[in-house]
């Protein structure tokens, strides 16, 4: 039986061989598609797939289509080793974009690595990720230097002496609670309480309860936009309407949608600001495409995908074969790409991204 | 003062959520004897219907409310009736299974229907709130703790002076008495089904008020939480869910408020363990059913205590199809030249880990089959190997001979120390307790920051060096894939050598009876133990082999979700059945691969394949033993 199944699995697993000039250039997408978090990776597809279709619409790189290879891994670290063994067996492959969340994309990583793919992770903020090996790439900034910029709202904007922050406990919010709490006590304030929020946890009012006793000056919600709607509906019916102030994943507009009129007057920073004149084209392409305003994942996904082509195209161009190591250098070694999440200038592996202080007015963001 | 004041009342208010949700999951184990995991789907359901009722309709709460109960209480009935009542005569386990599928196919169905994202569901009661000092209540408190109670009470006035209450009961206390005297014992079980969709559905709006959100996968941990309160209570017993649910509310808010968020969760599990270590027939449960084997047999099934047994009590039979030993030692030899066959590193990484889950599955079948106590909590066993593996290789520089048996060794002490709780349970109960000791694997792997760096995980496990063999390097997949295949073969002939032996016929006596073996002179504890640590060394290999292969072990690899797939690779392989706890574990692993290009639709087709087969095959692909 198990050796049936195995000569089945070899069939359905053998992949087709052979490769053309005419035949498309493919890139791997992995994300989230399903489960608790799919709402990222759905983002990521739907940005791609507009991109994608944008440059093949425009006639492809140099004639050759564009075609993305698509695979959910429901952000499972065993999925993302299999699913990446899928990918750099696939014909044509020479660019993924993936992992959501760091030890996802982790998994996959060395996977890539061995096989000489470039991978480009569109929201991983954990400064390991990139010191894995020389094929892996960010889109988003670094915790260390988004902390910087939590605690400047904290400091500045809310002029907050004192502060409380509940994280998500994962490897995004511990890494960011913690750098932010460390520079906040650095510059003379206090953080009262730092805790942890467990997945899938939802009810904050022992968490409220608890904030209300300690009279913190501000509140720094460093979770996702569900926990973080919830836990501030739930501080203010307490009768608890402190500043408040959250990091980059809060800028999806989710949280204005689940928090209504309690997000309003909260501070975030992003590096994709739909206002931003220069990211009309895209925001309104977009729209157009899915009927919603685009958010910082769908826009650092989008500047992914045209990092990345933009790379294959240069390789094209230039006469070289295209592998992934040739994608890889010129992904390394290309002049600064401007797209809609900033400046894109590869710093072993590493982008350093300016970010914008918004705050929520009237149930949009508005720059502070 | 103030503050514990006001930590009480919010343990209230999620303790009267919990005892809803434990309400419907204690109707049907009394009334039909089955663990409904569904349970929390249908919470699910009612929250979502009652949300599409509000933004696609416009209607106002109460009626889109109302309109929500009725259908899922509709929704329970018809899936009692289609797809639990033709296995009515199969073994108890298998409509357990099927509740599983069924949960899995409604929440993927969801996702589909209403996307996976969470969506806003604004309460009207939001607004209102009273202060007393700094403590509240808001309005959405008030009608949850108002409606709860008031709903408690009918049920509690419906059971003890209706005649349809009186049929439940007696349907609960005794099937076949109840059936000879003419009760309709089938449309109670129906009846039961309803009632538990209407009080999901009901519990399902409760909360989705509280948290002015809905999103898909908010079944499965109020579904947790419901069965913790249920048991707690002592399962059967009405007043008990609700006195559970108030319980565990209360204990888990102010183990959020005074040791931190991180622990609720942990303490919550904990708590429980506890209570069934002391009081294993619950807060308000009876104490005269363990006489008859336990509170599974609260439903009046003969005195067996066996799984396999049917509702009936008879034991069901079919042929059993299973390799002997050395069997998989061929097997294995049979699989080696594979990396020879094929290219890419895909199919050997599919492969690799589909071996992995074969070890882990046979390692449940192991003590859900052969001693007959069903383990949904293998996570934590296996999630041990992995961290043990992990730990050692990277940050001490074991080789792989020594960190492995370091793996086996710590895993295998663990999962005996875990069976400590459980030895006082029996039946269905037991499994509950697993899934508690699962929880808490999964809670220690999250929070334990020093150990396991927490949520962080451990990445860059370093490649499989072994000492014995000139300190070879394993780092290409085909070296890993032939380490995983050696040593998986060679667990599995050792699991069969177990089960085939006089221990394994004295486990298997244990659970066709564990009061005869008792009186026989059979020391069962020993025997538990024996089978929990034997059990536990194999899921400690499967993890440690996952820790090389993955090179990254982080807690999201070792949750519920995760004992779940496994405890249904165990029983759809037939209980007890080595070769088939590996074949459906290295088929069942492989599946969800092949039935990628099904997409969004994949989880449900594999839930609806998981269905066809337990209706054609109810004692597993390859018959329990």
């Amino acid at each position: 039986m198990a050796i049936v199944t195995a000569a089945m699995a070899a069939v359905v697993f053998a992949a087709p061989a052979s490769v053309s000039a005419a035949d498309p250039i493919r890139i791997g997408l992995f994300a989230p598609l399903t489960g608790s978090v799919a709402a990222y990776g759905v983002r990521f597809r739907e940005a791609i797939e507009l991109k994608v279709g944008q440059v093949n619409a425009a006639g492809g790189v140099e004639g050759r289509p564009i075609e993305i290879i698509t695979e959910d891994d429901r952000n499972q670290p065993e999925d993302d080793a299999t699913i990446a063994q899928k990918l750099v067996g696939t014909p044509g492959l020479v660019l993924a974009i993936g992992g959501f969340s760091t030890t996802a994309s982790m998994a996959a990583a060395p996977i890539f690595a061995e096989a000489k793919i470039p991978q480009i992770s569109p929201s991983v903020t954990h400064p390991d990720f990139t010191k894995q090996s020389p094929y892996q790439f960010r889109q988003n900034n670094q915790e260390t230097s988004l902390a910087q910029t939590n605690a400047e709202i904290i400091l500045d904007k809310l002029k907050a002496k004192t502060v409380v922050i509940p994280y998500s406990q994962d490897d995004r919010g511990q890494f960011s609670s913690a750098g932010t709490a460390a520079l906040i006590e650095k510059a003379g304030g206090k953080v009262l309480l730092r805790e942890p929020v467990a997945p899938n946890s939802k009810d904050f009012r022992p968490l409220v309860s608890k904030i209300k006793s300690l009279k913190p000056d501000a509140v720094f919600l460093d979770l996702y936009a569900q926990e973080a709607a919830i836990l501030i509906q739930q501080l203010h019916q307490a009768g608890l309407n402190i500043p408040a102030g959250g990091p980059t994943p809060l800028t999806s507009p989710q949280f204005i949608e689940l928090a209504g009129k309690d997000a309003e007057g909260v501070v975030l920073h992003t590096i994709f600001f739909p206002g931003d004149p220069s990211n009309k084209e895209f925001v309104q392409a977009y729209a157009a495409k899915y009927g919603r305003q685009p958010d910082q994942w769908a826009a650092l996904a989008y500047d992914s995908a045209d990092v990345g082509i933009e790379a294959i195209r240069r390789v094209v161009k230039f006469g070289k074969p295209l592998t992934g190591e040739a994608v890889r250098d010129e992904l390394d070694n290309g002049p600064p790409y401007k797209g809609v999440t900033g400046i894109t200038k590869y710093d072993r592996g590493s982008v350093e991204k300016k970010p914008t202080i918004i705050i929520i007015h009237n149930g949009g963001y508005s720059v502070l | 003062m103030e503050l514990l004041f006001s930590q009480i009342l919010n343990g209230l208010v999620i303790g009267q959520v919990y005892a809803l949700i434990a309400l419907g999951f204690t109707l049907v184990f009394g009334v039909a004897n089955i663990i409904n995991f569904a349970q929390g789907a249908l919470f699910m359901l009612g929250a979502f219907l009652a949300f599409s009722g509000i933004a696609w309709f416009g209607l106002p709460l109460v009626p889109a409310a109302l309109i929500s109960v009725v259908l899922v209480a509709a929704l329970g009935a018809v899936l009692e009736r289609v797809v639990l009542r033709p296995l009515s005569g199969a073994s108890a386990i298998t409509p357990l299974l099927s509740t599983l599928a069924i949960s899995m196919i409604l929440d993927q169905a969801a996702e589909m229907i209403w996307t996976p994202e969470p969506q806003s569901f604004p309460s009207p009661l939001a607004e209102s709130r009273i202060f007393i000092g700094d403590a509240f209540v808001t309005g959405t408190d008030a009608a949850i703790f108002g409606f709860g109670l008031l709903t408690a009470i009918g049920l509690m006035i419906l059971l003890s002076r209706t005649w349809l209450g009186r049929a439940l009961r007696a349907t609960s206390e005794d099937r076949d008495a109840a059936a000879q005297m003419g009760i309709r014992t089938d449309s109670m079980r129906q009846y039961s089904f309803a009632l538990a969709g209407a009080l999901g559905a009901l519990s399902g709006i409760f909360v989705a008020l509280y948290f002015q959100s809905v999103f898909p996968q908010m079944g499965l941990p109020f579904a947790l939480k419901g069965f913790a309160a249920a048991l707690l209570g002592g399962l059967t017993s009405i007043p008990g869910a609700v006195v559970g649910g108030v319980v565990l509310g209360v204990a888990e808010t102010l183990a959020s408020g005074y040791l931190g968020d991180n622990y609720r969760d942990v303490v919550a599990f904990a708590l429980l363990l506890l209570l069934l270590m002391f009081r294993p027939q619950g807060l308000l449960g009876d104490h005269r059913l363990e006489a008859l084997g336990g509170a599974s047999a609260a439903a009046g099934a003969a005195p067996s205590t066996s799984l396999l047994a049917s509702a009936g009590g008879a034991a069901v039979r079919q042929r059993v199809i299973a390799l002997p030993a050395w069997g998989f030692i061929v097997l294995g030899a049979a699989l080696a030249p594979l990396p020879f066959l094929s290219s890419g590193g895909y199919l050997l990484q599919a492969v690799s880990y589909g071996l992995i889950f074969a070890l882990l599955s046979a390692s449940v079948s192991l003590v859900s089959g052969s001693i007959g106590i069903l383990s949904i909590g293998h996570s934590a066993f296996f999630g041990i190997g992995a961290y043990a593996v992990a730990i050692l290789a990277r940050f001490y520089a074991w080789p792989a001979e020594a960190s492995l048996i370091a793996a086996i060794v710590i895993t295998s002490f663990v999962a005996m120390l875990a069976a400590l709780p459980l030895l006082r349970l029996s039946g269905h109960t037991v499994a509950l307790g697993t899934l508690a000791i699962g929880q808490i694997g999964y809670l220690v792997f999250l929070n334990w920051d020093t150990m396991t760096r927490g949520p962080l995980g451990i990445p860059n496990v370093p490649a499989p060096v072994l000492v014995l063999f000139d300190n070879i390097r394993l780092v290409r997949l085909p070296q890993k894939y032939w380490l995983v295949l050696a040593l998986v073969s060679l667990g599995l002939f050792l699991a069969e050598r177990f089960v085939g032996s006089e221990i394994g016929r004295v486990w298997r006596a244990i659970r066709e009876d564990r009061l005869a073996a008792h009186t026989a002179g059979v020391p069962v504890r020993r025997y538990i133990l024996t089978a929990f640590a034997v059990s536990g060394a194999l899921a400690g290999l499967a993890g440690g082999l996952l820790a090389y292969l993955q090179t990254v072990v982080s807690p999201e690899s070792f949750t519920v979700e995760l004992s779940i797939v496994t405890v249904i690779m165990a029983v759809l392989g037939g209980l007890g059945n080595m070769t088939g706890a590996a074949v459906a574990g290295f088929a069942l692993t492989i599946l969800p691969e092949l039935l990628r290009g099904f997409s969004d639709w994949r989880l449900i087709v594999y839930g609806l394949i998981l269905l066809v087969v337990l209706r054609l095959r109810p004692q597993g692909l390859l018959g329990a033993r």
